[in-house]
């Protein structure tokens, strides 16, 4: 291990950290917002809707984000003749698999509001999106915080998964900077270093949230 | 399963230090020697052979012309080959455990006869010598057959043709030798078959694979799926690595016995039987 024979290169790597959060911001942005109808979706359990919507959690939940991307990438040209961009196959696989995380991140975080509260909401006579929206969400998101940052932090070592169809982000450029140098040991090394900069802050707040959320629903 | 010239030449690429462990058992082998050549004999390795009643090959591996099964037995087009040669001399054939890293030097000391399937380089000339090819491995370029954008090797160099490559790889290398105009894209870590994927689902325009290894196998996959530049089995005069049987330096008699041996079967077709009857998915694909 020589470390410092790669680090002339590390500004190559660096230019890759940029779409390396671009698809880690579009894909939590894109799978949180779809996640929360998702949740209440499979809560209320409405026919049909509900079923579908199970179905897509688990897919997603039990199948590698790998081959969601591959198949994207490979699979829709040659059957539907749908051809998107790398980033934009990279994003919306990434997003599927976050969707479903968190829409059962955002379940349990509503499941563990009191029965209680709703129903004093309904004495009260207020309408059911005002009770999910005034009344519940506020309280469920104090435990819906600290998986939330998990679930970023995998997505974040999950855009790597973009160096398969050479999306150019951290890991891709890691790929074809050892292929160039022959220090495959000492780049992956490097690599790795980034990556934890960049997740270790989320952990962190993860963490910090994770110890905030115990005192939420104390003494009820 | 890698099936580029890259195997073929492994001793030049990838395994440097074997690379320089060779050199150093061949300039031992020098040294020991005291500078004559060391396993000929005067009447040359002809003459050998026939008194020893062997001709000892060097067991290097190459899919489809030399492969190994798990129980030591060799097979493929060129293991046939030698049998042939074997019986022309009337001696038994025997293949010796070899590796590429080590091929060269096992000729200068004596550890084997020929090696086969190697790939004429420069370098390898300095030390030994070769008959003439017995076939050309090079990179050709691969289309979809839909795209027509190309329709000629000089298509593919224009900035609108968009080459799938493996970062780093020989078809890499051929590629930007050969298109340096044209759009590359870099995949790390990626093998021959999500490249010919690339192309199959119009990712990329092309993607450089070699004949006649690989294209005999695409060829046999998708059939008439893809069109090949200049075809499916000339390559582009770009790194070509032509392929011939490599032996002791100077000795003229066994040469001329292995070129007479190799035009025999060019001009009676039987070259060309053997790698159609080798070149399909079941010796080529493992």
């Amino acid at each position: 291990m020589e470390i410092e024979t790669v680090l002339p290169d590390l500004p190559f790597l660096l230019m890759g950290i940029p779409l390396t959060l671009a698809i880690t911001a579009g894909a939590f942005l894109l799978g949180t917002v779809s996640a929360l109808p998702m949740a209440v979706i499979r809560i209320a359990q409405v026919p049909i809707v509900t079923a579908v919507v199970v179905a897509w959690i688990e897919f997603f939940r039990t199948t590698p984000p790998l081959i969601h991307i591959i198949w994207a990438y490979y699979v829709l040209p040659v059957m539907f003749g749908l051809r998107l961009s790398a980033l934009t196959v990279v994003i919306l696989a990434l997003a599927a698999n976050t969707s479903a995380q968190m829409a059962e991140i955002f379940r349990a975080g509503i499941q563990a509001v009191p029965q209680g509260q709703r129903e004093a909401g309904m004495v009260l006579g207020l309408s059911a999106w005002q009770r999910l929206w005034d009344i519940v969400l506020p309280q469920a998101i104090r435990l819906i915080m600290a998986p939330s940052a998990n679930a970023t932090v995998s997505l974040l070592k999950d855009s790597s998964l973009a160096a398969l169809i050479a999306v150019p982000e951290l890991m891709n450029r890691g790929q074809i900077l050892s292929t160039q140098n022959f220090r495959p040991l000492e780049v992956l090394t490097l690599v790795a270093i980034l990556y934890f900069v960049l997740t270790y802050p989320l952990a962190l707040l993860a963490g910090a949230l994770e110890r905030r959320s115990r005192v939420a629903f104390r003494g009820l | 399963m890698t099936r580029d010239v890259g195997q073929q030449s492994g001793a030049c690429r990838g395994r440097l230090w074997l690379l320089a462990a060779g050199a150093a058992a061949l300039a031992a082998g020098a040294l020991a020697a005291g500078g004559a050549s060391p396993a000929a004999a005067e009447d040359g390795v002809l003459e050998e052979i026939k008194q020893r009643g062997t001709l000892r090959v060097a067991g290097v591996v190459y899919r489809p012309l030399i492969m190994r099964r798990p129980s030591g037995e060799y097979y493929g087009a060129d293991v046939e080959f030698m049998g042939e040669l074997a019986d022309e001399l009337g001696v038994e054939l025997e293949f010796v455990n070899a590796g590429w890293d080590t091929a060269v030097a096992g000729i200068t000391t004596g550890k084997w006869d020929m090696v086969p399937a190697m790939c004429v380089t420069p370098k390898r000339e300095e030390v030994v010598d070769f008959s003439v090819p017995y076939m050309t491995i090079g990179g050709v370029v691969t289309v979809l057959s839909e795209n027509d954008k190309i329709s000629s090797v000089e298509d593919a160099n224009r900035p609108e043709v968009l080459f799938a490559n493996v970062a780093g790889g020989w078809s890499e290398q051929i590629a930007r030798e050969a298109f340096p105009n044209a759009t590359h894209k870099e995949f790390g870590g990626a093998t021959d078959d999500q490249l010919a994927v690339e192309v199959l689902s119009g990712r990329a325009d092309a993607a450089i694979f070699d004949t006649p290894v690989t294209i005999a196998l695409i060829v046999e996959q998708y059939g008439d799926r893809f069109k090949f530049f200049p075809s499916a089995t000339e390559p582009l005069d770009v790194l070509p690595c032509p392929v011939a049987y490599a032996y002791e330096k100077g000795d003229d008699a066994f040469g001329q016995a292995l070129n007479d041996f190799i035009s025999a079967r060019k001009e009676s077709g039987a070259l060309q039987a053997m790698f159609e009857k080798y070149m399909t998915a079941e010796y080529i694909q493992e």
